[in-house]
């Protein structure tokens, strides 16, 4: 009787405080060799996300919450048992299951809560002893690492403490802060309170990126649960210090070389800069501004306005680290409390799980990357049971989306899809599959329009078939090497040859069309797919991409036109970006900066000024013109939807994959938020023939599928 | 005599509404300026071109001429169908530069301000070139984006030219590359090896100017038709703080190098504020450079 007492003891223990396993996960950040580690950007999410991308990261919670794919979690969980196909989901996952992962999920929590606690009391020269939440296990690696003092720096807890103590430094603060009112200024210009019409991508991809920029800056917003047991709700609300915080970056940046203003004008300047810069498409310029302020109010001294406005903008900085702190200490306090059922006993780990990914978002991803894959699993199953997966991914974008189900129907995508707001791209692509075999792969058709812009007309067309010889041949080359890559990529083929050089082999002169000897690339026959991780590919894809010439006006969609000359950045119409006189005359302009000292000399030779300065303009006009006749293409910079005639193979690949709805994963200005890719994702380099695609990639291609419109395939 | 003063007084009725009709009238004129800060002087503005190109580059180019005549300009790539330099340059304008180059920013505000939808619309990811200023007037700021003809924009432009020929600078790096020569001796180590290109980086400027040297050199080393490139000796840090007037050389090797034509490019691909993190507070932050060294190939 004693002894079973001491077992049930146990085993009470036991499902209090699981064993707490900690695998490797996916592949760090650290070591890999990225130049990012150290940025702020790659690693903002504040917890770390350590996986080998953070575009990575966000796949990982990516998932589907249909029975079958609940089922294929937790059989992975149960390590292949086979399960009662009779029993709903909802009876498999029991409360033991629930508890489980309840208890990993704030074991994670703890750790978050005590890193930004540490973080913040550290920030303010302060010590802090903190107490253990009674739910979280005394012997918790996780725990115990985190109050230490120090952490080894190679560790995975180091990473997550500098991307946590990097959204607590003022300037990324500041930062936020502004970006958060760029993307509230977006959602008042899209209408985003109604959520209707063709704006809701739009409105989707600015709440979305809000949510992850306000779940990343806990000082300075705040979440919280509300609703009822049954319809918990998430409430988000700048904290009590924001707007101090706000006046003081202002009050900073109006002082910055400001002349003789006096504090209250300065002040109204500094606003004004917020309010208009956070209305600008790439607000670059306002975090430059900023920058610039905060570097020089440094050393301003104090008697000035500047070190004034710097010692506000000081003061306001350590209130807001200091409150942080407070909440953070009262939410560790209240880890272990019920969410919402307090007194109801029926299912409040249900309640307690969607709670914690309402709150601490990046805490379940991070979770989630840090768990074995029959964790993962098991917790993919809970999270999606608990109804929480629309708080932590992204909706698929339904718009334009028509057909299906497959394979009987095919599925059309017809849309201007957002990849992340401002960001979008035409997306004119179908998706079929035939009815057997049962695993036949899905096939995604595009067809690329080409037509020529003004600058190419003329062009050699020896056959007389209406499409000059170097178009006929550079469409070709592009064609076969997109779909050998991209069916390679993903395993459709078992082999293929893959371009070695980048460089364009279309020889300019008549004769190159296909009737004539095509140009034979060099390249290296590749084992299929490229990557081995890419077998994982559920459901198989292949690729049938076709760029065919044409000269209907307006071509159509979607369409890529090619020129002699372009410069993308010479305002006006494309027309204008297509005259080689106007790109000759950008790099007049450029010419002129390069010669710093003519001007100079011009003048001290007797010249008058204005006379000086035509001699310098004539004389950069013969050397752009001496240039152009020699290599005119080197004088261009194309964008993706203005090809030139010999844009390389991997800037091609990339392009193409944004036409079926990939966004960019390099840092940009428009998009100082958003996910970045590995080093070699082809949404990353598009520079080079070795970047690659990822599964994740294919995957949202595929997120259609999900759509309601074209239910059937994988929703429920 | 006693209808003087009446008459005086009626006159001065009438004056005091003429004049109180002149007060109101100025009154009204003073806030039509007030409230229309387009009506004051221009004080200063920031011009900023955004975006990258297709293969990726950045177009990263920041001007800002502030109020008290300080002139700024950030930028990837100084200038010229293959520039070698970039950062940041600093001058100051007299009065009369200044004076011209607001009044061309004055033209071209009110030739784009019936454009008020900037930031109403979504961006194709295949086009990211933006031309966008902020022009600070004695009471407000006021935003804008270039849209209109090149044409309407042509004169600031060069006089922009002109006045970022002056500036000095602060923070900048001036990239070279040359091919290797290989010296073919009898059982020289290097007989047989390919040559590599020399990649040299002077800091022309006054501060100190921090550069990235991954362990994949393919992480910022770009050639322009993206082959591999290699380090023949990895640089001993990752990070290397290069101080005024000081050089950093490193051999890179890649299978056309000997062969290649065209530049070769060097991309942090971070931003200067990004940088910040893990840095000690004396360190500057990262520059961007991309700077192509073509010429010398």
């Amino acid at each position: 009787m004693i002894m079973l007492l001491i077992y049930f003891i146990s085993m009470t223990d036991l499902v209090a405080h699981p064993p707490e396993l900690e695998s490797e996960g996916t592949s760090t950040i650290l070591g890999n060799g990225s130049i990012n580690r150290n940025i702020f950007g790659e690693n903002y999410g504040g917890y770390g996300y350590l996986a080998s991308s953070e575009s990575e990261a966000h796949q990982q919670i990516q998932m589907a919450c249909d029975t079958q794919t609940q089922r294929e979690y937790l059989a992975a969980y149960c390590r292949g048992q086979v399960l009662d196909s009779d029993r709903p989901v909802s009876e498999l996952i029991n409360n033991t299951m629930r508890s489980v992962v309840l208890y990993r999920l704030r074991t994670h929590a703890s750790e978050y809560l005590a890193l930004n606690i540490k973080a913040a009391a550290s920030a303010l020269g302060q010590t802090v002893e903190l107490e253990r939440p009674e739910c979280v296990s005394e012997t918790s690696p996780l725990w115990q690492r985190a109050v230490k003092k120090s952490y080894n720096a190679k560790s995975k807890m180091s990473a997550k403490a500098e991307a946590i103590a990097a959204s607590l430094r003022g300037d990324n603060m500041a930062r936020a802060l502004m970006y958060e009112e760029r993307l509230q200024n977006g959602s008042a210009q899209n209408s985003c309170e109604s959520m209707t019409g063709a704006r809701a991508p739009a409105c989707t991809s600015i709440q979305h990126t809000s949510y992850r920029l306000q779940t990343s800056f806990p000082a300075l917003f705040n979440f919280a649960v509300q609703g009822t047991n049954n319809n918990p709700a998430a409430l988000s609300h700048k904290t009590s210090r924001y707007n101090e915080f706000r006046n003081s970056l202002c009050y900073l940046m109006g002082t910055h070389n400001a002349g003789n203003l006096s504090e209250e004008q300065a002040r109204a300047r500094g606003l004004a800069y917020l309010e208009e810069g956070t209305k600008l498409g790439p607000y670059r310029s306002l975090e430059e501004r900023f920058g610039h302020a905060l570097a020089e109010a440094t050393n301003a001294p104090p008697n000035t306005l500047l070190g004034k406005a710097f010692r506000e903008y000081r003061r306001a900085e350590r209130r807001l680290k200091e409150d942080h702190m407070g909440r953070m200490t009262q939410e560790l306090a209240n880890l272990c409390k019920n969410r919402l059922s307090v007194f109801r006993m029926d299912n409040h780990d249900r309640v307690n799980i969607y709670s914690m990914a309402l709150q601490y978002p990046n805490v379940v991803r991070q979770t989630i990357l840090d768990m074995s894959p029959s964790e993962r699993g098991l917790t993919k199953a809970v999270l999606c049971e608990a109804g929480a997966m629309p708080m932590l991914q992204r909706e698929p974008q339904c718009n334009g989306v028509s057909g299906g189900p497959l394979p009987e129907n095919d599925i059309d995508v017809a849309r201007w899809k957002i990849n992340d707001w401002p960001n979008g791209s035409q997306n004119f692509f179908r998706l079929s599959r035939p009815k057997t075999p049962a695993d036949a792969p899905i096939t995604v058709k595009l067809n690329i329009n080409f037509t020529l812009g003004p600058s190419l007309a003329g062009l050699p067309d020896s056959d007389n078939n209406g499409v000059p010889d170097q178009l006929e041949c550079q469409l070709q080359l592009w064609r076969v090497d997109i779909n050998d890559w991209a069916n390679c990529s993903v395993g459709a083929v078992p082999s293929a040859s893959i371009n070695t050089s980048n460089q364009s082999h279309c020889p300019t002169g008549p004769g190159s069309g296909p009737t004539r000897t095509m140009p034979v690339p060099p390249t290296v026959q590749k084992r299929c797919p490229l990557n081995s991780n890419m077998a994982i590919i559920k459901p198989k894809v292949n690729f049938q991409i076709n760029m065919v010439p044409t000269n209907e006006n307006p071509a159509p969609r979607p369409n890529v036109q090619l020129h002699r000359c372009y410069r993308l950045d010479i305002p006006g119409s494309p027309e204008d970006r297509g005259d080689c006189e106007k790109v000759k005359g950008v790099h007049i302009n450029k010419c002129i900066t390069e010669h710093p000292g003519m001007l100079a000399s011009c003048i001290s030779s007797g010249q008058n000024e204005e006379q000086c300065r035509t001699n310098i303009t004539q004389f950069c006009r013969s050397e752009v013109e001496e240039k152009f006749a020699a290599n005119p293409t080197a004088m261009n910079r194309a964008d993706s939807s203005n090809y030139t005639l010999d844009e390389s193979y991997s800037v091609v690949r990339h392009e193409v994959f944004h036409q079926l709805g990939l966004a960019d994963e390099y840092y940009s200005d428009e998009r100082p938020y958003s996910l970045l890719g590995e080093h070699n994702s082809i949404m990353r380099a598009s520079r080079s023939l070795d970047s690659r695609l990822y599964p994740r990639h294919i995957s949202q291609i595929l997120d259609v599928l999900h759509c309601p419109e074209v239910s059937g395939e994988i929703t429920e | 005599m006693a209808v003087l003063p009446t008459l005086n007084k009626r006159v001065g009725l009438a004056e005091n509404r003429i004049m109180g009709r002149i007060c109101c009238l100025c009154i009204s004129i003073y806030f039509l300026f007030i409230l229309d800060g387009r009506c004051s002087e221009v004080r200063g503005f920031t011009y900023f071109l955004s975006g990258r190109d297709g293969a990726g580059h950045t177009l990263f180019d920041r001007f800002e001429l502030y109020p008290n005549g300080k002139a700024s300009w950030q930028v990837a790539s100084k200038g010229g169908t293959c520039p070698s330099e970039g950062g940041i340059f600093l001058g100051h304008l007299n009065e009369q530069e200044k004076k011209k180059l607001l009044e061309l920013i004055h033209v071209l505000y009110e030739s784009e301000k019936e454009k008020k939808d900037i930031a109403d619309k979504t961006e194709d990811s295949t086009r990211r070139a933006r031309h966008l200023f902020q022009v600070e007037y004695d009471n407000a700021v006021f935003s804008f984006e270039l849209s209109k003809a090149f044409a309407n924009s042509q004169a600031f432009f060069q006089e922009l030219a002109f006045i970022k020929a002056k500036l000095q600078p602060q923070r900048a790096i001036r990239m070279t590359a040359t091919k290797e020569k290989i010296t073919e001796e009898k059982g020289s180590k290097k007989q047989g090896q390919a040559a590599g290109l020399i990649v040299s980086f002077l800091n022309i400027s006054t501060e100190s100017v921090r550069l990235f040297f991954p362990k994949n050199p393919g992480e910022v080393f770009f050639l322009n038709k993206g082959e591999k490139i290699s380090y023949r000796k990895p640089p001993l840090k990752r990070d290397i703080l290069l101080h005024k007037g000081k050089n950093f050389s490193l051999t890179l090797d890649t299978a056309t190098s000997g062969k290649m034509p065209g530049p070769i490019y060097y991309d942090s691909g971070v931003m200067v504020h990004h940088a910040l993190l893990n840095l000690k507070k004396d360190l500057p932050p990262v520059m961007e450079v991309f700077l192509c060294a073509g010429e010398s190939l």
